[in-house]
């Protein structure tokens, strides 16, 4: 349980980081991104909405910064993230509550996927050392350094078209309305179907990769030895001895890498025009619509930590050690 | 002398192939009696680890066996080599005749399982007939005997101290109560009052269950203490063989000689302290004749040009001793 | 954006085995690893290729002509834009651009992993507390997102500011690994030795932990530039940074807010993705040349057959050591009788 709860501490702490990062973004960096976009839709702006945006930008350089913190702190908590401009005059709290869920599903599901499919993968090319699957090392690693959103390029122009049975893009069909019925379930899944499969490719090789150096370390270990000597099944040894331990790590590496992996795997929405946070952002720095990049970068690195935390506790399920110094 | 148990003969192991290959085991040839202790003693680097491993198929890569055999003679069966088993063969050979306490307990047990998860996997691999209730009475039993209470089998290994880990592994080792019990320096990394507790619990448990004992340690006064015989080793060859307590009285080699003196005896009389000069020979670049001779104080020429030959001493002629030594009295006979 | 590639961390807890072998050789060792050869000899394609590309492209590469959309042509290699641009000069000019941002925000942040990474496993306490406390919300925190976010505030952001935005906010996972080495080094018996000989804490540093270090900051410095690049065509592709200087990412922008794509132009996006790809896979290689040389075990071992001397082939494996002569199972074993087992209990 201690280790649980100092992981949430530094998680909380690490989320107000976060978000001072996000209030001192547009004070300190030279430029002002947002008067001339609140003047473009001036008289369109209710007051109140033009003084959440004074908030979160600190155009009110009148008051302290301290003040300013406070203020914008009271505003975050409210989840009022002012207007976004690529939307007007939709709140970004609101635009990032519809896409949030299809990120989520997306990403979220194609990167636990890839992770224990590079984790399988690496754990049969660990074990049997130079079979075949050291062969393909060196095309996953090429696999790996295309840029998620190029691969999906390359997938949309192989795969996809008119008359596919893969779309180029959207979340689902255009004429649908979003329910939870077969029809547009699976039009969804349809959909994105593409998106996932450029992401496994990419992020999947890391995994192998990683996991195989692991299960390559672990194997030289005397409980391996012992395991062997023991008579035990080949599978039982390399599953229940050498894989469980290797797991460890590439969990805790799993946890680690959220962060880079998540902002890649952004990037495939903007090609497939997936309707997620990534597409969002996109959209956000073609309008230069400040208040949803903000808003968008504030839910990513929430969700990231979220998603670490849960990764903590999966640590913490697999290796007794921690679970004893609670 | 009892019958043989386990027959190592003309037994090779390489590290590495073809010209990269070093021999790190050479021509050894040693039996194993039933309901026996065989000491086996060298420095770090003598062949002694890696005869046993070699013994068992355990070696890592790069080790390879590159000659001799094994052979195992089960109770009231048809002996057999070990190094002819296919892999399913070895497996069931393993632990069920031949079970190891490895060096070290502290990385022997996997950290992430219960002692229980391991204990009860080698009986449920071996033993697929014996239903649940009955496989945990019998860990229980063994964990009994090696006085580990039976609540701590749900215990993991962190949660154990350095000498109860090594009380489980031995527990582990006799659970499926094997013929022969390979024992690679089982007290070593435990503290002197640990290591004549587990010893003293060991000649227990051998008179009780009558398993046959290949013990390897550098200590060879804790041998001498423990073993019915000894075999000492150098340069990955046997170079004198012996009951313990006529090693120990009136060693023949020069090597085994430096080595009691390197020890301070647990009993008995005290010896002036000495050591061996120089190191251990390079595998890579083994001496030329005797492995042994450019560290040896009665050296002579004889020494750096021939393998002497391990067989019965002249001077003493007893059919239980071999040595390989030039000197004089010691060349075996004929 | 892949994981980082470097395992080295957790392939040795104990930091790199201290050799005693002289430095010139093993540095030659790392040469001679056909991985890292193979990268290096890449990397040094595309450096060549950074400085003198502009010289060298047949064509301005923002020089329009009538050729508009031409597939690849002995006149154009890599075929033209919509507006009659010579994408294979753009992909020769390009390279200079991506070259700097990478290796320019790869010093940054390996600069800074080294000072933060190090003081904080050097110093302990208070100071180690908050540094890694610091590189622990810089390495949860997602990278990309915050750069672009910076980034785009920053009014017409160049190379130059692209470069060090990456530098400063990707140093958190190099600060890590050598933290843990740096604590780990200093444990050994040599430093403190030097630490109880009254050593400065600086010459200590310098001399007794930075050349044990350096196979891990060179794979920090390997990963943070594939990162960079990563970043810096991600960056222009979306339309962040300046579209008026060229790299490969401005090309990817350009294909895709031009509808490439649809055009079925496949020329204008194929060779930009490509380079960047064989770019990533030899920085990608130098790192696992780095990540065996380090830790020896994690080579694909070459010779895992052995053949027998009866022509069988066996394969060397962890818990079943080949055996190179058998008699076979069948064999007919004949127990050796010594003299002396005669007088005792033989069945």
């Amino acid at each position: 349980m201690k280790f649980l709860l100092q992981r949430l501490a530094f998680y909380l702490f690490t989320a107000w980081a976060a978000i001072t990062i996000n209030f001192f973004i547009p004070r300190l960096i030279p430029g002002d991104p947002v008067t001339s976009l609140i003047n473009k839709f001036q008289g369109q702006m209710s007051t109140e909405a033009i003084n959440s945006l004074y908030v979160l930008f600190g155009l009110d350089k009148d008051a302290s910064m301290w003040s300013q913190y406070i203020d914008y702190w009271g505003q975050v908590f409210r989840g009022d993230l002012g207007l976004s401009f690529t939307f007007f005059p939709t709140p970004v709290s609101e635009i990032l509550g519809q896409s949030l869920p299809w990120t989520i599903a997306l990403v979220g599901i194609t990167t636990f996927a890839s992770f224990m499919i590079g984790t399988g993968l690496g754990v049969l090319a660990g074990w049997r050392r130079g079979s075949w699957l050291d062969g393909l090392l060196p095309v996953t690693t090429f696999l790996s350094s295309i840029p998620y959103f190029w691969l999906g390029l390359i997938a949309i122009t192989l795969l996809a078209g008119q008359g596919s049975f893969f779309p180029s893009s959207g979340g689902y069909e255009p004429g649908l309305v979003p329910a939870w019925d077969s029809e547009f379930i699976g039009s969804a899944v349809r959909h994105s179907l593409l998106p996932a499969i450029t992401i496994l490719i990419s992020s999947v090789s890391g995994w192998i990769l990683s996991m195989r150096n692991m299960m390559v370390t672990v194997a030289s270990e005397d409980y391996i030895t012992v395991a062997h000597a023991k008579g035990l099944s080949e599978r039982r040894v390399m599953l229940s001895y050498a894989a469980r331990n290797a797991l460890l790590p590439n969990v805790s590496g799993f946890a680690l890498s959220l962060g880079f992996i998540v902002g890649g795997t952004l990037l495939v929405e903007i090609v497939f025009s997936y309707p997620g946070i990534g597409y969002n952002l996109f959209q956000a720095v073609g309008a230069k619509d400040y208040p949803l990049m903000q808003g968008v970068f504030l839910v990513i690195t929430i969700s990231v930590l979220v998603a670490n935390l849960i990764a903590d506790v999966a640590y913490l399920l697999l290796d007794p050690r921690t679970r004893k110094e609670g | 002398m009892k019958a043989p148990v386990l027959e190592i003969r003309d037994f090779n192991v390489d590290y590495g192939l073809g010209d990269q290959a070093v021999r790190a085991v050479r021509d050894v040839t040693l039996t194993l009696h039933r309901g026996e202790v065989l000491g086996l003693a060298g420095e770090s680097g003598s062949g002694k680890s890696t005869l046993a491993y070699g013994v068992t198929r355990l070696l890592p890569p790069p080790g390879v066996i590159s000659g001799g055999s094994v052979i195992y003679h089960p109770p009231g069966d048809q002996p057999y080599d070990v190094m002819g088993l296919a892999d399913a063969e070895l497996r069931a050979f393993r632990w069920a005749e031949t079970s190891i306490v490895f060096q070290g307990a502290m990385n022997s047990l996997n950290p992430v399982h219960k002692v229980s998860t391991q204990m009860l996997d080698v009986i449920r691999a071996h033993e697929p007939q014996l239903t649940p209730p009955a496989r945990v009475a019998r860990a229980k039993e063994m964990l009994k005997l090696v006085g580990i209470s039976a609540d701590r089998m749900d215990a993991y290994p962190h949660q154990l101290s350095g000498g109860m880990r090594q009380r489980v592994m031995i527990g582990m080792a006799l659970v499926l109560e094997p013929q022969i019990v390979i024992m690679d320096e089982p007290t070593t990394a435990l503290d002197v009052v640990m290591q004549r507790q587990i010893l003293a619990q060991l000649v227990e448990l051998r008179e009780r269950l009558d398993f046959s004992v290949l013990f390897i340690t550098h200590d060879l006064s804790l041998l001498v203490e423990f073993a019915d015989r000894i075999a000492i080793m150098y340069g990955g060859r046997i170079v004198e063989e012996a009951r313990s307590a006529e090693l120990y009285k009136d060693s023949l080699h020069p090597y085994s000689e430096g080595l009691l003196r390197s020890f301070p005896a647990l009993r008995g009389p005290r010896r002036e302290l000495s050591g061996i000069p120089g190191s251990p020979p390079d595998l890579r670049g083994m001496p030329s004749g005797c492995a042994f001779h450019p560290r040896c104080p009665h050296a002579f020429d004889r020494c750096s040009t021939e393998i002497p030959v391990l067989g019965v001493p002249a001077a003493r002629n007893d059919p239980n001793r071999s040595v390989a030594c030039w000197l004089p009295g010691r060349v075996p006979v004929a | 954006m892949s994981a980082p590639t470097s395992t080295i961390t957790a392939v040795t807890p104990d930091g790199p085995e201290v050799e005693v072998a002289p430095v010139k050789r093993r540095r030659l060792r790392f040469v001679a690893n056909p991985k890292a050869a193979t990268g290096l000899i890449v990397l040094g394609f595309f450096c060549l290729i950074a400085i003198i590309g502009p010289w060298i492209a047949p064509y301005d590469p923002s020089g329009r002509s009538s050729d508009l959309i031409q597939p690849p042509s002995g006149k154009h290699w890599f075929g033209t834009t919509h507006l009659g641009q010579d994408i294979f000069s753009q992909v020769l000019v390009g390279t200079r651009g991506v070259m700097f941002v990478g290796l320019l925000a790869g010093i940054v942040a390996t600069a800074l992993s080294v000072l933060i990474g190090v003081s904080s496993g050097f110093l302990g306490g208070a100071a180690d507390e908050g540094l890694s406390a610091l590189s622990n919300v810089f390495l949860v925190i997602p990278a990309l997102p915050l750069i672009i976010i910076v980034a785009s505030t920053i009014p017409g952001a160049g190379d130059l500011m692209v470069a060090l935005v990456i530098g400063l906010t990707s140093w958190a996972w190099g600060a890590r690994v050598l933290r843990a080495q740096t604590l780990s080094l200093r444990r050994r018996d040599y430093v403190e030795a030097a630490r109880a000989t009254g050593e400065s804490t600086w010459r200590i540093i310098t001399v007794e932990i930075l050349p044990n270090l350096t196979a891990i900051i060179a794979s920090g410095f390997v990963g943070t530039v594939i990162f960079a690049v990563m970043s810096e065509i991600t960056l222009a592709f979306i339309g962040i940074s300046t579209i008026s200087e060229w790299n490969w990412g401005t090309i990817l922008f350009w294909a895709q807010s031009q509808q490439a794509l649809a055009q079925g132009a496949w020329w204008w996006f194929v060779p930009a993705g490509l380079a960047i790809a064989v770019l990533g896979t030899a920085l990608s290689l130098i790192n696992f040349g780095i990540d065996e040389f380090v830790s020896p075990r994690l080579r694909s071992s070459g010779h895992t057959r052995v053949k027998t001397k009866d022509g069988r082939t066996v394969r060397m494996r962890v818990g079943f050591t080949p055996v190179l002569t058998t008699t076979g199972k069948g064999a007919p074993v004949t127990p050796v009788v010594r003299v002396d087992e005669v007088k005792g209990t033989v069945q």
